[in-house]
């Protein structure tokens, strides 16, 4: 049951039996990425013709600069994703605004080739207007991939791990270990307990601590307690240092 | 609604992200979403239709305007199915009234405009809450995922216009003429009236119901999605489920252990300890999955060893003139091919010099555009023949004299680069970007007067003949040459 789960997360299985897990980026956020390079480089084409066409006529004659100008947003309009998406970022300006990222399908960073071939390709994607085909493409691709992310193998995915900021609060319980042994899944519940607990109202906090009274054998308040302290262990079996240590738990939401 | 049976993987997620788990979501259970939405706004659509005939520009406005309607039945499949009991199509059909009357006049007036619409939605819609209490619910909810909802609406409409717009590019070679707008006359006069034909508005208005069809259900299931991982985050729900499932696992445990007991109790232990441990392990190793298959694969290696020997052998020393002599023949071949690179680059070294050089003639033409133009058929003094002839009233025989001349005079002596298959305009060309000052700019006068005669058949003035003959500028210089 499990597998038919709908998620955002895409598993791939590497040449070396390896699993991983890209957080692939779907169509919404890249039209808003996308629509933030189309200004930057509008931007960019429109100062650039102010400063061309106010210093060069005089050098080099009106005809030239107009047709330097076309080269110059020939290569604006061809090369602008492939020279950031090839570089060592992976992404444009405007992706990164939006904390995209392209990779490879197989989690590394794009190579030239492919960065060429997505962004080559984006004049069918474009057809029969305006991204159409692409847009369709993406909606119904397991992968939110467009025909040019198809093609070179490669798809847009988040840069960063989401990074939730909890209020930092002392957590007064016993340290203990818990009674069962937990699963990975398990333990991992526990230790997001403790990080997102301050977020909620104690009722919610309660209710949640009473479903695990198998394991805590306890209900209430003092369920809450031993499902504090078994977390508390769960992050540092002995407490070194005397204060409680700190709560940086993202790395678990990722499990 | 048990959380149990959730279809849909429950993490906190990142604004964005969790869009996507809506767009996923739809994309699970497009087929069906879309038979609903064909069955339930098809007809709506098509009484728009027919109560805005008159004026089709107004109904992709329409057809926008009661988007809010079209949410609803999409919505509710989405909200059972992500919950593990996917609605068959009679049991959402005949909710389908009641989905669309409830709330729908402030849906479709003064909450229309609304921002945060499919956010908003499932508050409204799934929650059982009324008047004050939604609004005070959907600002709880806003407070954490408004502003991605703001954005996320923005970012569909972006899509759903764009994919509008290429969709009529698309197809608009497809339409008869009658049907296409006159867009000249369109941007003189701005009368939309006659300028634009009812046929495209009315397939505009087709193409913009195709792309919300298109795009509208993965709005919905975004917004879905958003308030999913809302609530999934102020409430934990991903911790509750991983709760609830430790508690199921540890009570079964608990209960299995209990069994085992009681059944070790009564005597009847089920558990057959093998006898023999390393018997066991050797039984399990005779399995098929644990044999060992071995493959042999022949490999090309260098053949060192061989060769060592061979030399010892006395059956090869009788073949080491035909060695020698090959190597002989080799080097003599690579020698030769490096010989014959070295000519043949050598002789077309004009190849590798620029293009100026390489147009030179190698023989200076002697008959151009069917004239002759060597030095021998031309009088010796060619201005006073010219004048002569002039004088004797044979103005092409006159001008002919002097434009003969001058070419002979610029291919001998100037070694301009015309060739024999030259026009009068080749040779102007080439005089002008090879020529002296002087000789050019005359050249060119002398070549507009004798097209002008030669071909035009037009009279030259006595002046301007004149000024030709005495400004002849293809003589000896101080008998120099």
């Amino acid at each position: 049951m499990a597998a038919a789960r709908a998620d955002t997360l895409q598993s791939v299985e590497l040449a070396d039996g390896v699993e991983i897990q890209l957080r692939v980026a779907g169509p919404a956020v890249r039209s808003m990425a996308y629509l933030t390079d189309l200004l930057i480089r509008l931007g960019i084409d429109i100062v650039v013709a102010i400063i061309a066409f106010w210093l060069l006529p005089d050098l080099i004659g009106e005809e030239m600069t107009r047709g330097l100008m076309m080269l110059f947003a020939f290569f604006m309009e061809w090369f602008y994703n492939v020279f950031f998406e090839a570089g060592a970022k992976g992404a444009t300006p405007g992706q990164r605004s939006m904390k995209l990222r392209v990779m490879s399908v197989t989690g590394g960073p794009v190579s030239l080739a492919q960065a060429v071939m997505r962004n080559f390709l984006r004049v069918v994607d474009f057809m029969p207007g305006l991204y159409l085909t692409g847009i369709v493409c993406m909606l119904f691709t397991k992968r939110f991939q467009r025909l040019g992310d198809l093609v070179a193998n490669t798809v847009m995915t988040y840069a960063e791990v989401p990074q939730f900021i909890a209020p930092h609060v002392e957590i007064r319980a016993e340290r203990r270990a818990p009674s069962q042994v937990l699963t990975r899944e398990e333990q991992a519940a526990l230790l997001q307990f403790l990080e997102r607990a301050p977020l909620w109202a104690d009722e919610r906090r309660i209710e949640l601590a009473t479903l695990v009274e198998p394991l805590t054998g306890a209900a209430g308040v003092e369920g809450l307690q031993r499902l504090c302290g078994m977390a508390l262990w769960l992050q540092a079996p002995e407490d070194k240092s005397g204060t409680p240590p700190p709560l940086k738990g993202a790395a678990m939401l990722r499990s | 609604m048990r959380l149990e049976d959730i279809t849909v993987a429950l993490r906190p997620r990142q604004p964005w992200e969790s869009v996507d788990l809506g767009c996923a979501m739809v994309r699970r259970d497009f087929g069906r979403i879309i038979v609903l939405w064909v069955c339930t706004v098809l007809p709506l659509w098509a009484l728009v239709c027919v109560l805005l005939r008159s004026s089709p520009a107004l109904i992709p406005l329409a057809v926008w305007w009661l988007k809010p309607l079209y949410d609803r039945v999409p919505l509710f499949f989405l909200s059972r199915a992500a919950f593990g009991e996917r609605p068959t199509f009679f049991e959402t059909w005949k909710q389908w009234p009641r989905l669309w009357i409830k709330n729908f006049l402030p849906a479709l007036l003064w909450r229309r405009l609304s921002f945060i619409r499919s956010f908003a939605l499932p508050a409204q819609m799934l929650e059982g809450l009324r008047g004050a209490g939604v609004k005070k619910r959907i600002k709880t909810l806003a407070m954490d995922g408004g502003s991605s909802g703001v954005s996320m609406t923005l970012a569909f409409s972006n899509i759903e216009v764009a994919a509008w717009l290429g969709l009529m590019w698309g197809t608009y070679g497809l339409l008869p003429e009658s049907a296409q707008p006159d867009w000249a006359g369109l941007f003189q006069s701005f009368d939309f009236e006659t300028t634009i034909p009812n046929a495209f508005l009315w397939w505009g208005a087709a193409c913009h119901m195709v792309i919300v069809t298109l795009v509208e259900p993965f709005y919905v299931g975004a917004g879905f999605a958003l308030y999913l991982n809302c609530r999934t985050r102020i409430e934990g729900w991903d911790v509750e489920l991983a709760f609830r499932r430790l508690a199921t696992r540890l009570t079964s445990a608990t209960a299995a252990v209990i069994i085992a007991v009681l059944a070790l109790c009564g005597g009847q232990s089920t558990v057959q300890a093998a006898a023999d441990p390393a018997a066991a392990v050797r039984e399990v190793l005779k399995e098929p999955e644990f044999e060992i298959h071995k493959r042999q694969s022949p490999e090309w290696v260098w053949d060192d060893k061989d060769k060592d020997r061979n030399i010892d052998t006395p059956k090869a020393q009788g073949l080491d003139f035909v060695a020698v002599l090959i190597r002989l023949l080799f080097w003599a071949l690579v020698l030769g091919l490096l010989t014959w690179l070295i000519i043949y680059l050598v002789k077309n070294r004009r190849l590798f010099t620029s293009r100026s050089v390489s147009r030179a003639p190698v023989q200076a033409p002697k008959v151009l555009m069917g004239m002759n133009i060597t030095r021998e058929s031309l009088p010796d003094d060619i201005v006073a023949a010219a004048r002569a002839a002039w004088a004797a009233e044979d103005f092409k025989e006159a001008l002919s004299l002097l434009y003969r001349g001058s070419l002979s005079w610029l291919v001998n002596r100037r070694r301009v680069p015309i060739t024999d298959s030259d026009t009068e305009e080749d040779c102007l060309v080439q005089v002008l970007r090879a020529g002296e000052k002087t000789e050019a700019e005359y050249f060119r006068q002398l070549t507009g007067a004798w097209v002008q005669v030669a071909y035009a058949v037009l009279p030259v003035s006595d002046a301007e003949m004149g000024a030709l003959c005495d400004r002849w500028p293809f003589v000896d210089k101080g008998g120099a040459a």
